[in-house]
């Protein structure tokens, strides 16, 4: 049997050289049933073509680096089987609704800005300093927002969210999530810091739940949740007597 | 975004066509209203667009449905209940939802029958 093959369609953009984005294909040995997209790519950029670029680190789900669209779906390449997608090709595209500075890598400066925003850190009023010891959580205090902290800040959920496409001065999914995260966390004490930019005409009020990022998340964390959660949340502290209290 | 970004998976067509939904509703209500402001002034043209209202009302009705199933299937999604100091499971809270719905739908229904007598 002659030695199996797969074709990887990549996208190359040099802003240099190139006015659009166009496609390369590239015909590859699939010697390994274990290989993933991202195995393609490594391939073809030591024995085809070293001038890819593309973006990675750990190889195994946990830095967030490797997120493309795969076949029109947002995904971890790390975590893309080729076996999942041979005999048909495989288009690799950068991520959706991001301005791409290279071939597959994305300019994610504005998720950046966003994530800094929410202040996605532990907030007191009044520090504990470090010698008055641990400061202790239940099970169930860390079971509230365990979830939310397992984003990798991937960003496939911004590519997969329409509402971001559309006006890219939306909050986002991963953000809120993260902001949630800290917000339900019994140690933090920076829900008031974060409302400002959670309530913001371009926060959470800006999701009408399409519910894709949720999907798409390769960690299982549940953005939509996140922000329609908080919207119930920002709505109660509105309605309720005593319901912006501290 | 290419205008036709809704067609790119099932998800979005889906979530599209809910949103679409509450447009055939909203004119249900606002054709409602306009019944109901005009009544008092010339109850005999009401009768008359009653039955294109009703004809409107069947159209409307599976919009209604679709729409009013997935928003209360995101209830279980959006609420975050504690009973006792234990999260409720999303599935108690869709089910209660859809219950309170279906308990409301007859009790009205039934008011209907009744004021209709």
């Amino acid at each position: 049997m002659a030695d199996k093959r797969i074709t990887i369609r990549a996208t190359r953009y040099d802003p240099e050289k190139d006015k659009a984005p166009r496609v390369q294909s590239y015909d590859i040995p699939f010697p390994d049933e274990s290989m993933v997209v991202l195995d393609a790519l490594n391939y073809i950029k030591s024995n085809v073509d070293g001038s890819l670029s593309y973006r990675w680190s750990c190889r195994m789900g946990i830095c967030g680096s490797c997120g493309m669209m795969v076949n029109g779906t947002p995904k971890l390449t790390c975590n893309a089987f080729l076996r999942d997608y041979w005999p048909r090709s495989i288009t690799v595209q950068p991520l959706n609704n991001f301005p791409i500075i290279r071939d597959l890598v994305i300019d994610m400066e504005d998720f950046m800005h966003k994530l800094k925003s929410i202040k996605p850190w532990i907030i007191r009023q009044q520090e504990i300093p470090l010698g008055a010891g641990a400061h202790y959580q239940t099970s169930e205090q860390i079971d509230d927002y365990r979830q939310f902290s397992e984003c990798i800040n991937c960003m496939l959920c911004y590519a997969a969210c329409p509402v971001y496409g559309l006006n890219n001065e939306f909050l986002g999914p991963a953000a809120t999530a993260l902001a949630r995260r800290y917000n339900l966390d019994s140690r933090d004490q920076g829900l008031k810091e974060r409302l400002p930019v959670l309530g913001d005409a371009e926060g959470v009020w800006e999701c009408s739940f399409v519910g894709e990022c949720s999907v798409v998340c390769p960690k299982g964390v549940d953005p939509a949740k996140a922000i329609q959660q908080t919207k119930l949340d920002t709505t109660m502290r509105f309605v309720l007597p005593y319901g912006n209290r501290d | 975004m290419p205008a036709g970004w809704w067609t790119r998976n099932r998800h979005y067509f889906l979530y599209t066509v809910r949103e679409f939904t509450s447009l055939p509703l909203a004119i249900w209500l606002l054709w409602l209203l306009w019944d109901i402001y005009n009544a008092p002034h010339y109850q005999a043209m009401v009768k008359p667009a009653l039955p294109a209202f009703a004809i409107f009302s069947i159209i409307c009705l599976p919009f209604a449905l679709y729409h009013s199933w997935t928003f209360l299937s995101l209830a279980g999604t959006i609420i975050h209940l504690k009973v006792l100091d234990r999260p409720v499971s999303s599935r108690v809270i869709v089910a209660s939802q859809f219950a309170a719905w279906i308990g409301a739908s007859v009790v009205i229904g039934f008011l209907l029958v009744w004021l209709a007598k």
